[in-house]
């Protein structure tokens, strides 16, 4: 083993060759984030003038509401610097091959995570389902129409786009690829649009939790884990779209010719995973009763 | 193996800083495991000051009740206490509370989870022969993420009703209290969120790591490294569990949902056993890879090879797997079906199985071994005594008829106190003295640490010793008064604070002071290489900046023959 890998491994005179620059994104990243909470707080109007020392600024809402706009841009700008430092490196501590796989890794990993997080939500939904008299929408109402149908198909379809789009360049389409993804973004900014449609039907009619028209406690439940299950998925959504709108702007600027694919399999990978819980969750709120 | 075609980076474009930029930029595992170490460092001690303001209450005058009857009886002023609602110097019951809560929060989330992860993050790429984290950048994101959750947590102190005074559990309707006035708990759960986020992210970094940047085949991977990756799928498992059940406080708190309110159609157990199903596990996420670091002390001051490595590595396996399959146990009172506590009784018990393999594999290392007792050998018999004990009373804690009396009183204080800082801190002491020279290229004392060691051995003991008394006499946990019987053993327990503080400190003084001792200039101070099956001990002391000039250093690897599976 150890005569193969002195052989393998190429040795460099300078050793800080291999050694990565540093790296101011991971901090400013953290510091924009770091004034979120504050802001969401402020928002919420609960710090009182009394806390000047502590949140300083933070105790007015309109602080806390520019703080959360601010912090929020901010960490979305200093991610992308962060992934345009990684993309301009040109070298790696090993070959680029290797690289992929660890990353295909990272992103399985994360995906596992994710699922956990939606698991928590499933377990709640199936354990009320189970155990809760009534569990489900208020008699009479309309709920689950032909917009959910609609919105499942569409979803469904663009999983199908994007795996085209994967594949077109794979074998170098680009044209193709850069078509497919576009409609795949399309057909997903739809999904969305039926999404809040269907949520806006659904407020309008009074069905929330606390304050609308709800007095059954079981359907007050459903509708909080109608929205949580289902806002939450719509996050995963708007981040599997800005992953593919990155996708597409690389594309755009001549990445993805050679054989590093990372980020459009990420995107993909992301997508797939966004649609098959929407099934899940389809199945779990409109047809398990 | 096919790690080949290093390609080297254009020495020109690479842009070096140095000073604080250096640190602020750093993507370097050894320098973000050194400031996970002092963040660990800093925040030991303020979860150690606010146990403090716990333990002084608890020996107040004021915190008798009869004391505090004869004394309204006579008219008289209010004895004297911390925290009293007839007015303690530092506020009322509420702040009692909010110490309890904060005390638990800082000790779990910033010391103990991040202490091994600092070693996690230093030991682990050196130990696998790596040059750094597979994912350098997300690495130092997720350093810094547990800033803004520390200052979250404890700037929360100082806002509107404080902070979160619900137990770090959390349960509801106690977290439900006071939304929209009080802002601390809203401010605990976006704090456990970016402590989530980091814990997550070094997970998936460490799992990447072992599994794509180890030299050695699977067989030969050091035990540290194994626990490593359990406890990192571990939390990668459980942590977005926490994150969604402390989410539904956070929305019931401020969105008008329902998860957690049962007038309203919501399950406030429904939230424990989803609580439970992270914390659970993250119970060994805070043990595990201390049992995996203590393994390479015994080995190394023993001067044999750790007994029994493969048995090492299931045990600790299945630790991983049955620490998702029990967690009920910590709610066995709260009216669950009774096939349910008997299979959540019988599964925690079955963890004594593998703890009790891996307590046996480190006493037949030392069996017949050449021992060495310095500081760190010390700390590893401590740990080996107390953790015993205070596993003892888990298995007690774990039978559901005996749980009906302990539950909620100081047995279950001291049974947890017992493993945490008698197995985790100890743990972390250990390593520290095992580890520290590695790390900053300098001695800790011996003679100190002799002293750091007994204090701290004996403060413990009494500490949670008289813990447990208390608790099987009655005394319930997360109240700021008791009646006389249990005043003895809340001296003793005072008592056991101060020395453990007191040492705590005389560690803390050492480790500044270590730095202006002489530097190290050999690889092995500890001239252990031989036994160890790891490659950290194959550079200098602190390792420069690519580690190894070679990937891997052969010449180690050569000397380490392959295990013998046979036995």
């Amino acid at each position: 083993m150890s005569e193969q890998l002195t052989t393998d491994v190429e040795h460099h005179e300078d050793p800080m060759s291999h050694v990565p620059p540093g790296s101011i994104w991971p901090l400013l990243a953290t510091a924009s984030l770091t004034i979120v909470p504050f802001g969401v707080v402020s928002v919420l109007g609960a710090f009182n003038a009394t806390h000047w020392a502590i949140v300083g600024p933070f105790v007015f809402p309109a602080v806390g509401k520019a703080a959360l706009i601010l912090g929020g841009l901010g960490f979305v700008f200093f991610l992308m610097c962060w992934c345009n430092q990684i993309i301009r490196e040109k070298t790696i501590s090993h070959d680029v091959v290797a690289q992929q796989k660890d990353l295909q890794l990272f992103i399985l990993l994360f995906l596992c995570g994710e699922l956990m997080a939606f698991g928590a939500v499933f377990g709640y939904f199936y354990h009320q389902r189970l155990y809760v008299e009534g569990f489900g929408p208020a008699e009479g109402m309309e709920f689950g129409g032909p917009t959910v149908a609609y919105a499942t198909f569409i979803l469904l379809f663009s999983s199908v786009t994007c795996e085209f789009a994967h594949h077109a360049l794979q074998s170098y389409k680009v044209g193709l690829a850069k078509a497919l993804f576009s409609a795949t973004i399309l057909l997903g900014i739809a999904f969305l649009g039926f999404q809040g449609y269907e949520w806006g039907i659904l407020i309008q009619h009074g069905f929330i939790p606390v304050g609308g028209s709800l007095t059954d406690s079981a359907v007050a439940s459903f509708a909080s884990c109608f929205y949580v299950g289902t806002g939450f998925h719509g996050l995963h959504v708007a981040i599997g779209l800005v992953m593919l709108f990155m996708v597409l702007m690389r594309l755009e600027f001549g990445h993805f010719r050679g054989r590093r694919h990372f980020a459009v399999l990420a995107a993909s990978w992301y997508w797939h995973f966004v649609d098959i819980v929407w099934v899940l969750l389809f199945i779990t709120v409109y047809v398990v009763r | 193996m096919e790690r080949s075609a290093i390609a080297p980076m254009p020495s020109l474009e690479i842009k070096r800083y140095t000073g604080i930029m250096d640190w602020l930029t750093t993507v370097d595992h050894k320098k973000i495991g050194l400031m996970y170490f002092w963040f660990t460092v800093t925040m030991g001690i303020v979860g150690g000051a606010l146990a403090g303001l716990i333990r002084f209450q608890l020996a107040t005058p004021g915190a008798v009740i009869e004391t505090l009857q004869a004394a309204h009886l006579a008219g008289g002023p209010e004895p004297f206490s911390l925290f009293s609602n007839g007015g303690g110097i530092f506020g009322d019951q509420d702040r009692f509370n909010q110490m309890v809560t904060m005390h638990a929060s800082v000790m779990i989330f910033f010391t103990i989870i991040p202490g091994f992860i600092a070693f996690m993050n230093y030991i682990v790429p050196l130990m696998v022969g790596a040059r750094d984290m597979a994912f350098p950048k997300m690495n130092a994101f997720g350093f810094w993420l547990l800033i803004p959750s520390a200052m979250l947590m404890l700037s929360s102190f100082f806002v509107q009703g404080g902070a979160a005074a619900s137990g770090w559990t959390t349960y509801p309707p106690l977290s439900i209290l006071g939304h929209g006035t009080k802002p601390g708990q809203d401010m605990w759960v976006m704090g456990v969120h970016l402590a989530g986020v980091s814990s997550i992210l070094a997970a998936i970094n460490f799992i990447v790591t072992i599994a794509s940047l180890k030299v050695m085949k699977w067989r030969d991977l050091p035990l540290f490294a194994w626990a490593t990756l359990f406890v990192s799928i571990m939390a990668l498992i459980a942590t977005p569990v926490l994150a969604a059940a402390v989410t539904m406080v956070l929305l019931d708190r401020n969105f008008n949902t329902t998860f957690t309110i049962a007038s309203q159609g919501g399950d406030p157990i429904l939230y424990q056993h989803i609580f439970w199903f992270y914390s659970h596990p993250a119970v060994y996420i805070m043990i595990l890879p201390g049992f995996g670091g203590i393994s390479h002390v015994i080995a190394a001051f023993s001067r044999k090879r750790v007994f029994g490595y493969l048995g090492m590595v299931l045990a600790t396996g299945s630790i991983t797997a049955l620490g998702f399959v029990v967690w009920a146990h910590h709610m066995f009172v709260v009216g669950m079906p009774t096939w349910m506590q008997y299979y959540f009784q019988v599964a925690s018990l079955a963890i004594g199985v593998p703890t009790g393999i891996k307590v046996f594999s480190w006493l037949a290392t030392m069996w017949g071994g050449t021992i060495r007792m310095t500081v760190s050998m010390m700390f590893a018999c401590g740990f080996l005594c107390l953790f015993v004990l205070g596993g003892f009373g888990g298995l007690i804690l774990a039978l559901t008829a005996v749980d009906y009396t302990l539950n909620n009183t100081y047995f279950v204080v001291g049974h947890f106190h017992m493993v945490l800082v008698g197995g985790s801190v100890m743990l972390l002491f250990s390593m520290t003295y095992f580890w520290w020279p590695k790390m900053s290229g300098h001695f800790l004392s011996e003679r100190l640490g002799k002293w750091v060691f007994w204090l701290m051995f004996i403060g413990v003991f009494i500490a949670f010793f008289a813990m447990h008394i208390s608790g099987a006499n009655g005394m319930a946990r997360r109240i700021a008064v008791y009646y006389s019987d249990f005043r003895f053993s809340n001296y003793l327990t005072t008592v056991g604070y101060l020395m453990t503080f007191t040492s705590a400190c005389l560690f803390f003084g050492d480790l500044i002071y270590s730095y202006r001792r002489p530097k190290i200039t050999v690889d092995d101070p500890w001239q252990i290489n031989d036994i160890q099956q790891s490659f950290e001990w194959a550079t200098s002391c602190p390792p420069p900046v690519y580690n190894f000039a070679k990937v891997p250093p052969i010449p180690i690897l050569e000397q380490i023959p392959s295990h013998d599976h046979k036995h």
